[in-house]
């Protein structure tokens, strides 16, 4: 009996794009926003390796336990069921000539197939998104690519991540100017 | 090195008061919770005294460093706390955790442990750094976020806290020192930082919510004698008539301490 798969999955085969994951997609803004900034300003996404377990069998806070964050208690209504997380990244900001300085400015996490995926925001950015955004909560479920970059644009445009840019800048610079590290 | 931490309420005529202790105490190093006074006007009153300027702690609002330019360089930080490192010596984590008027008990308990993961995780990297911990953390020594393996797992007499850790199911616990036990009780006043009376069962009336933890390593730097609870900023009285915190000034009392470093 013939299959007909290539049929069924014509729309998939010959999509020659390359599908955009999320940590992709936020590898390109880390990119912009090293090279808008001389390179002052310097991302690392890194591998997270705590395990993660589904929403709906574990408590809430173990789950994000593990995650190493904090979360608000409406999130099993926010996610259904999640299911765990096969990818996890942190979003690390460092700056040039602060050897020891870094900020997570969030975990994100997701499985095979990229979407949807979750990212959890540190909670002062969260406070003022959510204000823009007419959310409220830590975690934010993303669906698609699109949704992902009106997220991070409405994050890395705001002016509370300016302002920590501005701040780590001036940091940076001061200790480029009185040698990098402090030695007595 | 003689340290100043001190939660001043939003008082925005907080300045006079700091300027009489760090005078008064000799300090060179100080944090602040809830500070909304005028850093460089704070800086230029106490420039007879050192060279002091405002520290970056970018990413933490809730906590605000002054002291000597250089003295110290960022580590990790986060809403709720500035790590700073001292001298290529001591990790100074400066914390100011959640409240419970604000925040669940399990989310308090995720910030503690993810701050003692951060710790733990720069001093495996960094052989030969010690941590201290202090700030307000908004909870008693004797209650789990403070004392229990898992979280800050501060100990209450020093000989004990030299075993260094613990092992619990296979997993070692790293401990602290805490000291401020020793300013619980009758025998000195006051007896701990901040005044609540909650008409619930539960009630010490005075809690020791700011606190100074180090690790064991750090116990012959740390002075027990030189830990303080101020009562007094210079001329201006820190108690009211109740003797209690004036909250007209602030709620909480300020702690000194010193390290040799």
């Amino acid at each position: 009996m013939e299959l007909h798969l290539n049929e069924k999955l014509k729309d998939v085969l010959e999509d020659k794009d390359r599908i955009n994951y999320p940590k992709d997609t936020i590898s390109a803004y880390a990119k912009q926003i090293e090279e808008q900034t001389d390179e002052i300003i310097q991302i690392q996404i890194n591998e997270y390796s705590g395990p993660i377990e589904s929403y709906t069998s574990n408590p809430l806070f173990n789950v994000v336990q593990r995650l190493g964050i904090s979360v608000e208690h409406n999130i099993q209504e926010e996610l259904g069921n999640l299911g765990g997380h096969n990818y996890k990244f942190e979003f690390l900001i460092h700056g040039k000539d602060l050897p020891y300085y870094e900020y997570r400015l969030f975990f994100i996490g997701y499985e095979i197939g990229g979407y949807p995926c979750d990212i959890v925001l540190e909670k002062g950015f969260s406070d003022d998104l959510n204000q823009k955004m007419n959310n409220e909560g830590f975690v934010y479920r993303i669906d698609n690519n699109s949704e992902l970059e009106i997220f991070l644009n409405a994050l890395l445009g705001g002016e509370k991540f300016i302002e920590l840019l501005k701040q780590i800048i001036i940091a940076s610079k001061y200790a480029s100017l009185n040698g990098g590290n402090n030695e007595e | 090195m003689r340290f100043l931490f001190w939660n001043t309420h939003k008082n925005q005529e907080i300045d006079k008061y700091i300027v009489a202790i760090v005078v008064e105490n000799k300090i060179d190093f100080i944090c602040l919770a809830e500070y909304s006074g005028k850093a460089d006007n704070l800086c230029h009153l106490l420039e007879n005294q050192k060279k002091f300027k405002l520290l970056d702690s970018p990413g933490c609002e809730r906590i605000t460093i002054i002291g000597e330019a250089g003295v110290i360089t960022p580590g990790f930080h986060d809403n709720y706390s500035s790590f700073q490192i001292l001298k290529n010596r001591v990790l100074l984590c400066m914390v100011h955790l959640p409240s419970k008027i604000y925040c669940d008990e399990e989310t308090r308990e995720l910030v503690a442990s993810n701050l003692v993961y951060e710790i733990e995780k720069f001093e495996s990297s960094h052989k030969g750094i010690s941590s201290v911990v202090f700030g307000d953390f908004n909870d008693n020594p004797y209650k789990k976020l403070c004392l229990c393996a898992g979280y800050f797992h501060g100990i209450p007499n020093s000989t004990d806290s030299k075993r260094i850790k613990r092992t619990i199911f296979n997993k070692e616990y790293k401990m602290f020192y805490n000291p401020m036990w020793n300013h619980y009780g009758n025998d000195s006043f006051p007896p701990g930082t901040y005044y609540y009376n909650s008409g619930e069962a539960e009630c010490t009336y005075w809690n020791m919510y700011d606190q100074v933890i180090i690790r064991p390593d750090l116990i012959e730097c740390f002075k027990d004698s030189e830990l303080r609870i101020l009562c007094k900023a210079g001329e201006y009285e820190l108690i009211d008539s109740n003797n209690h915190p004036n909250k007209s000034i602030s709620d909480h009392l300020p702690i000194i301490f010193e390290l040799e470093v």
